[in-house]
């Protein structure tokens, strides 16, 4: 520890680059994380909001709950003896309010149903009756405003906004909550269809002509939510690699830099695992002044980002990846260890 | 009462074509109250001594006693034990940590070595008599050759060892400066009663030095 803080406060110019690159890949990896966790949040924060955990859906849906119509004797199999499902009703759709038009999903529960009393409000209130919506809050950003008529696909009546929810988001588009009878409507479908599908908190019994999935298989089977996921875990995950090949490189230099010192160190007795503890706390503070940086640097220009950009900041997953960088230079620090390891003492007395 | 002893040492690098008999039947003794001076010319087996002194490596055949023991080079630990607790080593070159400085160098040994070290006042007194003592917040770049040298020397006095172990120690250093680092470790050897072994080819140091020793090809003959 010693050796280390000296030597990093001697060669500031040396070590501040070491750092300042570090720093730029964990910015580059906590950027790509909040946008990665942003994105996902703007396909299931909706869902995640009503803390259902079974949908079921007509079979040709194949897993996307907004082209699933089901009519009215599959639903009433499916919620009979299960007091904790409902039936829902989803269609992506395009609202018109004051000349705008924008493109949202419509979702539509019973007016008594438990799910959509779990939305959080974030001003107003819930609808009282079936011409009142609430809707998603980033509607604001558009010009919507409390009590403004809106008109939703092809329904011909105008419905009122009594209120904004926070969490909204369904396959990257804002919600409008209604009420289920409107749904046939607003999809332009016959009113032989009544819902596109069940949702539970507990396991639904299988109905024929429909399929139960869960909460994550919903997700995947959304467009594009696997394929977005995918890219990002794999641009993390590489800019990881990237990041201990970076470390272990600076790491392998510095030490060649020093190894005649560090010889001489050794033949003098001082124990290599002194030194070797000494590169540990070494590779420790460069990670986390590095990660310390990148993150601030990461919130800074979080401030700066249009919010049209969709950035999620989760503490955990942040800790998460500090941590696993500071990890991830520890590991890369083997390689400066085995030189150290390998000195004899011997080379300490040149000539 | 402290000793160095190597008994019938031979040192051979490399095998076949290759083969240089660096040591060739060594004995002799270094003991406690005496500087040992071993002269030499380049490649004449100085440093390949030291090393072997040093308990920094193995001889080919015959034996090394500490105290009447033999030298342990088995186990790492208590070879690095050996060399930090007991042996100050004065090396040719690198001596001094580029990034600590003079006063950090000791306190980098006090971090590793907790006990045992030399007391403040004579330490003091080290520097002093090496003309080092205004050199505390210097970096070792920022020292002449002869002045890094003298800094190495306090260097391999602090941790208090039996043995002074230094390979060419005056190498960089003016006549006036060699008859007073001569005259230290002269006394450091009978004042403080310790083993000092100097390698070198500075015949200036004859002078200060109870027994020499000249060393050619591997071979050692007792000159005093
Ligand atoms: N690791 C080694 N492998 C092979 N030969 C070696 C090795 N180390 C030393 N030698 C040889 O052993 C002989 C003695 O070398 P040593 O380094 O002990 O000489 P020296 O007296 O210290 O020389 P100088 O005054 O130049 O420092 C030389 O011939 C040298 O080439
Ligand atoms: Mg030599």
């Amino acid at each position: 520890m010693f050796l280390a803080i000296r030597e990093m406060r001697k060669e500031k110019l040396r070590y501040g680059l070491v750092i300042a690159v570090i720093a730029l890949i964990s910015f580059l990896i906590f950027i790509l994380s909040a946008l990665a966790l942003g994105l996902s949040n703007e396909n299931t924060s909706a869902v995640t909001s009503w803390q259902v955990r079974h949908v079921a859906m007509s079979n040709d849906a194949n897993g996307n709950l907004a082209q699933s119509l089901l009519p009215q004797d599959k639903v009433t199999q499916l919620i009979d003896h299960q007091p904790h499902s409902a039936p829902i009703g989803v269609a992506q759709t395009i609202l018109k309010f004051k000349r705008q038009r924008v493109a949202t999903t419509f979702i539509g529960f019973l007016p008594d149903s438990r799910y959509g009393k779990r939305v959080s409000l974030a001003a107003g209130r819930l609808p009282k009756s079936s011409q009142e919506v609430v809707v998603s809050e980033k509607l604001r950003q558009s010009g919507l405003r409390l009590g403004d008529q809106i008109t939703i696909g092809l329904l011909p009546q105008k419905l009122t906004v009594v209120g904004f929810v926070k969490n909204a988001a369904y396959n990257m588009s804002p919600v409008v909550y209604g009420d289920l009878h409107h749904w046939p409507a607003i999809k332009g479908v016959t009113s032989a269809f009544y819902a596109s599908g069940v949702i539970s908190d507990e396991p639904l019994t299988h109905v024929a002509g429909t399929k139960v999935y869960t909460r994550g298989a919903l997700f995947n089977k959304m467009p594009g939510y696997a394929a977005q996921n995918m890219t990002f875990e794999l641009m993390i995950g590489f800019l990881v690699v990237i990041s201990i090949v970076v470390v272990a490189i600076f790491l392998y230099i510095l030490t060649m830099q020093k190894l005649p010192n560090l010889a001489v160190l050794r033949t003098q007795g001082i124990p290599s695992r002194y030194l070797v503890f000494n590169t540990l706390s070494e590779t420790a503070m460069i990670m986390t002044s590095a990660v310390v940086i990148g993150l601030l640097a990461c919130l800074l220009s979080s401030l700066a980002i249009p919010s049209v950009v969709p950035m999620y900041f989760n503490f955990q997953l942040i800790l998460a990846v500090g941590l696993g960088l500071i990890v991830a230079g520890l590991l890369a620090a083997f390689i400066p260890i085995r030189l150290i390891v390998k000195i004899e003492p011997k080379q300490g007395i040149g000539g | 009462m402290h000793a160095l002893k190597l008994d019938h040492v031979s040192k051979i690098y490399g095998q076949d074509s290759n083969r240089v008999v660096a040591l060739d039947d060594i004995s002799f003794e270094a003991k406690q109250g005496e500087l040992t001076l071993i002269l030499g010319p380049s490649g004449s087996g100085k440093s390949t001594l030291l090393t072997i002194i040093g308990g920094l490596q193995s001889p080919t055949q015959g034996t090394v006693q500490v105290n009447d023991q033999p030298i342990m080079m088995d186990n790492r630990q208590d070879a690095d034990a050996f060399r930090l607790n007991q042996v100050g080593f004065v090396l040719q070159s690198h001596s001094l940590v580029p990034f600590l400085t003079v006063q950090q160098q000791f306190d980098l040994v006090d971090h590793v070595k907790k006990t045992g070290n030399l007391n403040a006042s004579s330490f003091q007194r080290y520097l002093t008599i090496l003309g080092i003592e205004s050199l505390g917040d210097k970096y070792p770049s920022e020292l002449s050759g002869g002045q890094a040298q003298r800094v190495a020397i306090a260097r391999a006095l602090y941790t208090n060892p039996d043995f002074i172990l230094a390979d060419e120690p005056t190498a960089a250093l003016d006549s006036a400066r060699v008859q007073k680092v001569g005259a230290l470790f002269q006394q450091i050897a009978v004042a403080n009663k310790k083993s000092v072994v100097i390698v070198t080819h500075d015949l200036r140091l004859k002078q200060f030095a109870d027994h020499i020793y000249t060393i050619e090809d591997g071979h050692i003959h007792q000159e005093k």
